[in-house]
This record gives structure tokens, C-alpha cells and sequence, in this order.
């Protein structure tokens, strides 16, 4: 089986913690569409930030209206955290 | 001839007693809130994990053995020291003569929110981090949210109805409100009420960091730019007794409290709902029997979040229709943080003294009017105004909601 994408995991992560059955949840449902409210909301950024171990900024959550936007933020976080992670290593590598 | 259970007694605050960011006593809340500066300040606290935002308005100087004896500070947590300290100092300004048929039947009513949790923090992490195998002897009488009341009631010897009330945001002021309804009916012949809160430890940080309604920048009620609340601690004591009393005795009332409305929206456990609000201050208004024109100035519940602030406008246009545009209001928490179960004290002790000294303190760290929150909220400058009645609201989660309704002591 291949690897999930970052979609497939988002997808999975508001299936869980909406408990709704995963089929429901498709790329372009709406946040209305799924019954997803502020608190649900919260709880879903909760889980993401768990989910791929980033941090989602406050600011930058309340941009998001759909889960296209969503899955994108999270790839440039994740994107983000890699980079950092690759200048840490490559930093720490020459003086060795 | 004592008061009967029916009577309508007219009931007057005597005495006030504040801790604040601004420090100890009523006289620095006031300088500070009338005069437009806000507390609010980076934190100062160390704490074991990171914090997504900066700021809080916190009483950073307090040395709590200067306020409290020493034999008592092992048995009290910061809120409960609060709720001390500021009921010492209102119950000394109101001139009182706690004699002992007052100490037998006199009200304590306190609100708090988190209670003193910290010490149920600092036991936990002892337990689950450091396996040890044993919290501190004190953990619970440390931490119950009545513990503020009942050192209270130690200290002066008042044995009558006592307790605690916790609704959140709205503690403070559904305290108030049943004292102010007990010392009315004759259930009791004065009341200790107000509220006392200390949310400054790790876990409540991050709980509230949690629901992402934490400002990173600073509070802005009402302004296009508000970006959340900003917590502050404290403490607000009010004395409240019978005019009759007041009067018998030459004491001079700071202001009447006249009114009280509550209510539950029943809708959302966090999104607040503009019936609610409206239903609560109809209540206080009909409580008190003033005519909505006879309202000058609204202490806001104003918290800066972006749902509340608009509702809260909403609500206060429905209430009043076109005596909205008349209306002055303004939040305070601007300066003085959101102190959720002492709030209501904080701000029932802005709004008494916004009656008695004529001036309005104002919204501070206004920036640009939001087309949803159009009510004149006294952007940033105190304002002169004699106004003859004034609300105080509290909106807390959980859709519970309280008002007060006071009028100046002519």
C-alpha cells in the first residue's frame, strides 16, 4: 500500500474527530457541509498539529475556509519544518 | 423590627475593595482606568513550556506576605488572598461597625472561575512527571473555588449565608446579583460580594491558548484590529447594604444597585447567542424599574473576541432600539485584562465609580471602528458625563448570562 499523502491524512484526521464515516469527507466538501462549527474547528487544528507534529498559527488558521486551503497550509508547514530541519543537520554536519 | 422576606429594601454599595494589575486598592484600579492606561504588559512569569502569546495583565509586584499573615498563607491560594484583601479594604471603607448581630447574619457571596488550581497543578506534575507518590496535605482546602469566601468569613467572623458562585466569565457578577436580591429581600442585612481570580499558571495558559482566543497584539474591544482577550487577575469586593442602614449609620452610598437579570442562551457551549444577552439586560432593566432612556453608560462584557464584540453590539441595539446611539459604553478589560471570575467585580466597581466621580473610562488600545460594533465606545479617552444609571454585563461560555444594573446616589 503506498504511503499517504498529506490529503489523505487530513481527510482522515476531520473524519475522526467529527466521527463521521471517512467516505463522507472529500476535498472539496465545505466546513458547512460537514456540520464543522468553531469548536469543531479547533478540535480539528488540535488534532492536525498532533497528526504532523507542526504548529498552526492562529491567524494563519482563521484564513482557512475550505480543505483545499488546508491540506496547501499544511504542506508549506510541512515543507517549512523539513527545511529547517535539513539547515540544522547541514549546519552541524561540517564541524564534525 | 427586623425585615421581612418580602420586603423591597433600597440597596446601596458602601464600600469597595480592588486587586488589579494596577496593584492594591481601589483608588489605582480607578486612577489607572480613568485615566485610559491599560495594565496590560508582558508576561513575567517562567514557565516550564513555551507560550503562544506574550501578554497579561497581572499584579507583577504582589509579595503576598505583605498583605497576608503568615500563619494563614499556607492556607490560602493567590485568588483566595485576593478575595481577602479586597474585602478587608471594602469592608474598612465602608465604615461598617461589624457588630455581632451583623457578624451573625451578614452574606458572603464570591464568585471565581479556576479557584486555586494551581496547587492541584503543581501536585499533578509531582505525580505524574516527578513519581512521587503523594500531593500536599492542603491540596483541596488550597483549591476549592469557595475557599475565597470562606477566608472571608473567618477573618471577620460572619456567619451567614455563605458560597460560591462559578459561571465562568459571568462568576462576579451573578455573585453580585444574589447579594444584591438577598440584601433586598431582608435575607440578610449586608453582603460581602464580588469575585477574585489568579488564571496565571501553566495549564490555564495553555487551555486558553487552546481555544485560540488569546490576542498575541493587546485587547482592542470593539476595533476593527481586535485579534482576541487578553487575561488579567484580581480581585473586587463590594459592600452592599440597606439604604435605611446606610443612612441610620451616616454613611455616604457610593452608588445604588437597583437591578439584576440572568439568563442561559441554551444554544452553544461557546458561541454566544444575542437573545441571551438581550433577554438578561431586559431583566436588569425591569429589575430595577428604570426606563431604558434613563440608561447613560454600558460597562461592556467586551472581551475583543471577534463573535463576542459584535454580538454584545447586536444585542445592546435591540435592547434599547434608538436610545443605542445615546448610549456611551466601553470595555474595561481593555485595561485591566479579562480577569473571568473577577471580572464582573472589577467592572461593577468601573461602572459604581463611573456614577459617583462623573467620569467614563474609555475602551483603550482603540485603533478603527468595525462597522459591526458601531455603538459609541468611548475610543481610547476618558469622557466627563454625569449619567444616572449604567448596566454592567457579563456574558460567560456556557451561553450564562448576567447584568447589573446600578444608579448614581444623588
Amino acid at each position: 500500500m503506498s504511503t499517504p499523502t498529506v490529503q489523505d491524512r487530513v481527510l482522515k484526521v476531520i473524519a475522526t474527530s467529527k466521527r463521521i464515516p471517512l467516505e463522507t469527507v472529500t476535498p472539496d466538501s465545505s466546513f458547512e457541509s460537514l456540520g464543522i462549527d468553531s469548536l469543531d474547528r479547533l478540535n480539528i487544528l488540535f488534532d492536525l498539529e498532533s497528526e504532523f507534529d507542526i504548529e498552526i498559527d492562529d491567524e494563519q488558521a482563521k484564513q482557512v475556509t475550505n480543505i483545499h486551503q488546508m491540506v496547501d497550509g499544511i504542506t508549506q508547514l510541512l515543507e517549512a519544518k523539513n527545511a529547517a530541519k535539513d539547515a540544522a543537520s547541514g549546519a552541524s554536519s561540517p564541524a564534525e | 423590627m427586623s425585615p421581612s422576606l418580602t420586603s423591597t429594601n433600597r440597596v446601596v454599595v458602601t464600600g469597595t475593595g480592588v486587586v488589579s494589575a494596577f496593584g492594591k486598592g481601589t483608588d489605582a484600579f480607578w486612577r489607572g482606568i480613568s485615566t485610559g492606561t491599560s495594565a496590560i504588559r508582558p508576561l513575567t512569569g517562567t514557565y516550564v513550556a513555551p507560550i503562544r502569546f506574550n501578554n497579561g495583565a497581572e499584579y507583577a509586584d504582589y509579595v503576598p506576605e505583605e498583605h497576608i499573615d503568615a500563619k494563614d498563607l499556607s492556607f490560602m491560594e493567590r485568588f483566595a488572598q485576593f478575595a481577602l484583601i479586597a474585602a478587608r479594604e471594602a469592608i474598612a471603607s465602608s465604615g461598617l461597625e461589624l457588630t455581632p448581630e451583623l457578624r451573625e447574619s451578614a452574606a458572603v457571596i464570591a464568585g471565581s472561575c479556576l479557584g486555586g488550581r494551581p496547587i492541584e497543578e503543581s501536585g499533578y506534575y509531582e505525580l505524574f512527571h516527578n513519581g512521587r507518590t503523594r500531593v500536599h496535605p492542603f491540596t483541596i482546602p488550597l483549591s476549592m473555588s469557595n475557599a475565597g469566601a470562606s477566608h472571608i468569613c473567618m477573618a471577620f467572623g460572619l456567619e451567614g449565608p455563605s458560597y460560591a458562585i462559578s459561571t465562568a466569565c459571568a462568576s462576579a457578577t451573578h455573585a453580585i446579583g444574589q447579594a444584591f436580591w438577598m440584601v433586598r429581600s431582608g435575607a440578610a442585612p449586608i453582603a460581602i460580594t464580588g469575585g477574585s481570580e489568579a488564571p496565571f499558571f501553566l495549564g490555564n495558559l495553555k487551555a486558553w491558548e487552546a481555544m485560540r482566543v488569546i490576542s498575541k497584539d493587546t485587547c482592542r474591544p470593539f476595533s476593527l484590529e481586535r485579534s482576541g482577550l487578553v487575561l488579567g487577575e484580581g480581585a473586587a469586593m463590594l459592600v452592599l447594604e440597606t439604604l435605611d442602614s446606610a443612612l441610620a449609620r451616616g454613611a455616604r452610598p457610593i452608588a445604588e444597585i437597583v437591578g439584576f437579570g440572568m439568563s442561559a442562551d441554551a444554544c452553544h457551549i461557546t458561541q454566544p447567542a444575542a437573545t441571551g444577552a438581550v433577554r438578561a439586560m431586559r431583566g436588569a432593566l425591569r429589575d430595577s424599574r428604570l426606563a431604558p432612556e434613563q440608561i447613560g453608560y454600558i460597562n461592556a462584557h467586551g472581551t475583543a473576541t471577534e463573535a463576542n464584540d459584535r454580538i454584545e453590539t447586536a444585542a445592546i441595539r435591540e435592547t434599547f432600539g434608538a436610545h443605542a446611539d445615546k448610549l456611551a459604553i466601553s470595555s474595561t478589560k481593555s485595561m485591566h485584562g479579562h480577569a473571568l471570575g473577577a471580572a464582573g467585580a472589577l467592572e461593577a466597581v468601573a461602572s459604581i465609580l463611573s456614577l459617583r466621580c462623573g467620569t467614563l473610562p474609555p475602551t483603550a488600545n482603540y485603533l478603527t471602528a468595525d462597522p459591526n460594533c458601531d455603538l459609541d465606545v468611548i475610543p481610547n479617552e476618558p469622557r466627563k458625563a454625569h449619567v444616572e444609571a449604567c448596566l454592567s454585563n457579563s456574558f460567560a461560555f456556557g451561553g450564562l448570562n448576567a447584568v447589573l444594573a446600578f444608579k448614581a446616589y444623588a
